[in-house]
């Protein structure tokens, strides 16, 4: 066994950013398979009720969706560019950066809840209220499209607070020279985050469109 | 002060929109089948623009990598052995 303790202290610190990097890939690899299960219930019901699923995403808000994956979408590219900004040390750019992502990632869920609002208020909510019964599956579709967007919004919310802490602590010291690790992993999160609702654009909004 | 490269999250991001403008603009247009396909395929585009450009899944050594492809794999054991199951039975 080497002892990791005798390795001079750039070493030290590149095993620690590798290490925390490599932990960050296989937490989203679990996530990846949360989310794919929820994936996967919608592929098998969208099978089974065609129709449904179709006339029931006609009641989602395409222009509201579409934005919000705009939103989304530029939020990683301020994520990627803020990575890359602490990386050579250029600590007030990057706070500037997680901020603007943070507030991207408050303005998809404004709208979103904004959307939830509206749904809720034209009984598409789930339940003994549900009026659109005249298709078999569109209270299905609803559901799915509840559990998934909630949990999604749930994860972009951790993705905010915690982005939101970054910016707090870079702009309060030296935090960017001394852990750059931390904010590369904020940034992997993000992303991965994003990419699941890249999937859930088309599934929930785009159905039958035409 | 050392400089910022700002070209490739520009293009990537320019890339991004146009994929969502053609997603958003396909779905409008009757064809059939092709709509689903398309949707996913430009879904898969889109990700791998993220998961290459943003998140550096191929700079980041071959561990990540393989993290990388392992979730993907079992994703796909997941859809396969299990869409059988339920296709075997009529569904």
């Amino acid at each position: 066994m080497s002892d990791t303790t005798t390795l001079p202290a750039p070493a030290q610190r590149e095993l620690r950013r590798t290490t925390m990097e490599f932990g960050m890939w296989v937490f989203l690899t679990t996530e990846t398979l949360f989310f794919g299960v929820l994936f996967f219930a919608y592929l098998i019901m969208r099978l089974r009720y065609a129709d449904g699923f179709a006339a029931a995403s006609r009641h989602t808000n395409m222009l509201l969706g579409t934005l919000n994956t705009a939103v989304l979408l530029t939020s990683s590219v301020t994520m990627a560019i803020a990575v890359d900004a602490a990386k050579i040390g250029r600590a007030r750019l990057c706070a500037m950066l997680l901020s603007s992502t943070a507030v991207l990632g408050i303005v998809f869920l404004a709208i979103k809840g904004y959307e939830y609002h509206a749904e809720y208020v034209q009984h598409l909510f789930p339940g003994n209220g549900f009026e659109a019964v005249s298709v078999a599956g569109m209270q299905t579709f609803f559901w799915l499209y509840f559990v998934m967007t909630g949990f999604h919004a749930l994860h972009l919310l951790i993705g905010v607070a915690l982005v939101a802490l970054m910016a707090a602590r870079v702009r309060s010291g030296a935090f960017v020279a001394q852990s750059p690790a931390s904010i590369d992993n904020a940034g992997l999160y993000w992303h991965f985050v994003d990419i699941v609702w890249i999937f859930m654009y088309p599934a929930l909004y785009l159905v039958a469109r035409s | 002060m050392k400089s910022l490269d700002l070209r490739t999250p520009a293009w990537t991001w320019i890339a991004l929109m146009i994929l969502l403008a053609l997603t958003a603009g396909s779905a409008l247009l009757p064809l059939g089948m092709f709509n689903a396909i398309s949707n996913f395929a430009i879904a898969v585009v889109k990700s791998s623009l993220v998961l290459v450009f943003f998140m550096h899944v191929l700079r980041g050594g071959a561990v990540i990598r393989l993290v990388a492809a392992a979730g993907i794999l079992w994703l796909a054991f997941l859809f396969a052995l299990s869409l059988v199951d339920f296709l075997a039975r009529g569904y």
